[in-house]
This record gives structure tokens, C-alpha cells and sequence, in this order.
């Protein structure tokens, strides 16, 4: 997928990573590459500010957390996050769908 | 410099916003950046090649400033709405309260189980010495 494309599904795609255990960034970056088979081409760093952009909406928190010995700043949805989440799914799959049916009939 | 630090060295440069927050970011960067090259070193790697990749995976550093730049502009302007918001219902507030007192209206409430008796036009006054009996 391409960086515009990529960057337009971002904070679906990290509250999706979020969705089945709280991760901090590199665990986020990791989890993506690994779900996607390495697909996405994207500046990793672009990460950070959007989960301190989801955070300041109230769709995250965030809290420092001791990780493999190390200090690690941990991310997790909120109830808000969840609820976004699931919305922006459904938006998701109505869109692909349109977009199959009408990419397969041509 | 290493890559790494010089890469945090123009991030940090190029980054607006709270000084708190700015840091969280660049602390949080820079411990991406130690796990990727703890995750990513095998056997008989140079651990500076590493780096240099997962510095580059990163994408520049104006890349992420504008990213993060631009959230805390609209934060800004999420706050400054907020503001203007409460600035202006508690002159309503405050007006309205105004009005109520300045058209009589701003009276205690009686205690309950009283009746308020409102005073009526003309009625005899119990106080006044015209009408007490001599």
C-alpha cells in the first residue's frame, strides 16, 4: 500500500493493533508489519504523533510500564477508543466493498 | 554523532508544542529506536548498519515534525474553542443572573411548608398607626 493511502487508514489501523492488548509504539510498528505481511510502506516515525493524537482525543491512554526490564510507554484503547473503533470498521468495510464491487464488474 | 543521535537532534529541533509533551515524543522515539536495533542485530551484524535502517524506516525528521506539528495546532485550536466556549456561557450566565435581579425577580425562595404572600395594591397596611384601633 502506498504512503497516501497508508497515512488515510493510520489511526484505524493503529486502534485496530491496540484492539486485543495494550502495546507501545515499536510493539504497534511491529505488530502492523507482522498482520501485513510487510505491505505498508510508511515513515515508521509517523506512528508517535498519531498515538499522541488519538490520546489527546480520548481514544487512547497511555501510561509508563516496565517492559522486558525496560521503561516503556504503553498504549491501550479507551471505552471511546472502542466504540471509534468499531465505528470506523463498519466505514471500512462499506467502503471496500463498494470499491470491490465496482474494481470486479469493470 | 550517531545516526540516532543526530536524527533525534533534528527532531527535537524541528518540533513545536509543550515542552512536556515534546519530550514524551522524543523519549518514546528513542526507545524505538534501541528496540529495533535490539530486536534486528543478529549474530555477526554490525549493530551501526542497524541503526542507519531502522533510522531510515523512522522517515525524516520533518516528516514527523509537520505530522506532529500539525496535531498540535489543531489541539491548540480545539482549546482555544473550548475557551471561547466557556468564556461565553459564563457571560450568559452572568447576564442573565443580572437580568433577573434587576427586574425584581431575583428573590429568596421561602423555606418549605411557607407561602410566599405577595403584597396587593391598596390592601391595608397591619402596621400602619391610620388603621389601628384607638
Amino acid at each position: 500500500m502506498g504512503r497516501e493511502s497508508f497515512s488515510g487508514h493510520l489511526e484505524l489501523l493503529l486502534l485496530a493493533a491496540l484492539q486485543a492488548e495494550p502495546r507501545h509504539g515499536y510493539g504497534v510498528i511491529e505488530h502492523l508489519r507482522r498482520t501485513s505481511g510487510g505491505r505498508f510502506d510508511y515513515p515508521e516515525g509517523t506512528v508517535y504523533p498519531a498515538l499522541h493524537r488519538l490520546e489527546a482525543g480520548g481514544l487512547l491512554r497511555s501510561r509508563w510500564k516496565e517492559v522486558e526490564g525496560r521503561r516503556r510507554r504503553v498504549y491501550e484503547l479507551t471505552r471511546r477508543g472502542e466504540t471509534a473503533l468499531a465505528g470506523r470498521r463498519r466505514e471500512w468495510e462499506q467502503f471496500a466493498l463498494g470499491i470491490s464491487a465496482v474494481v470486479e464488474q469493470a | 554523532m550517531t545516526p540516532q543521535r543526530q536524527f533525534l537532534f533534528e527532531l527535537a529541533s524541528s518540533l513545536r508544542g509543550p515542552r512536556r509533551a515534546r519530550q514524551r515524543l522524543l523519549l518514546e522515539v528513542e526507545q524505538h529506536l534501541e528496540d529495533a536495533v535490539r530486536a534486528e542485530t543478529l549474530p555477526g551484524c554490525d549493530p551501526g548498519t542497524v541503526e542507519s535502517a531502522a533510522v531510515a524506516r523512522l522517515g525524516p525528521a520533518e516528516t514527523i515534525a509537520a505530522s506532529w506539528n500539525d496535531g498540535q495546532s489543531e489541539l491548540r485550536g480545539a482549546r482555544r474553542r473550548g475557551y471561547a466556549a466557556l468564556a461565553l456561557l459564563v457571560a450568559l450566565a452572568g447576564a442573565l443572573g443580572l437580568a433577573q435581579y434587576a427586574s425584581g425577580k431575583a428573590r429568596p425562595r421561602p423555606a418549605p411548608g411557607c407561602q410566599a404572600v405577595e403584597p396587593q395594591a391598596g390592601a391595608p397596611c397591619a402596621a400602619s398607626p391610620a388603621r389601628l384601633p384607638h
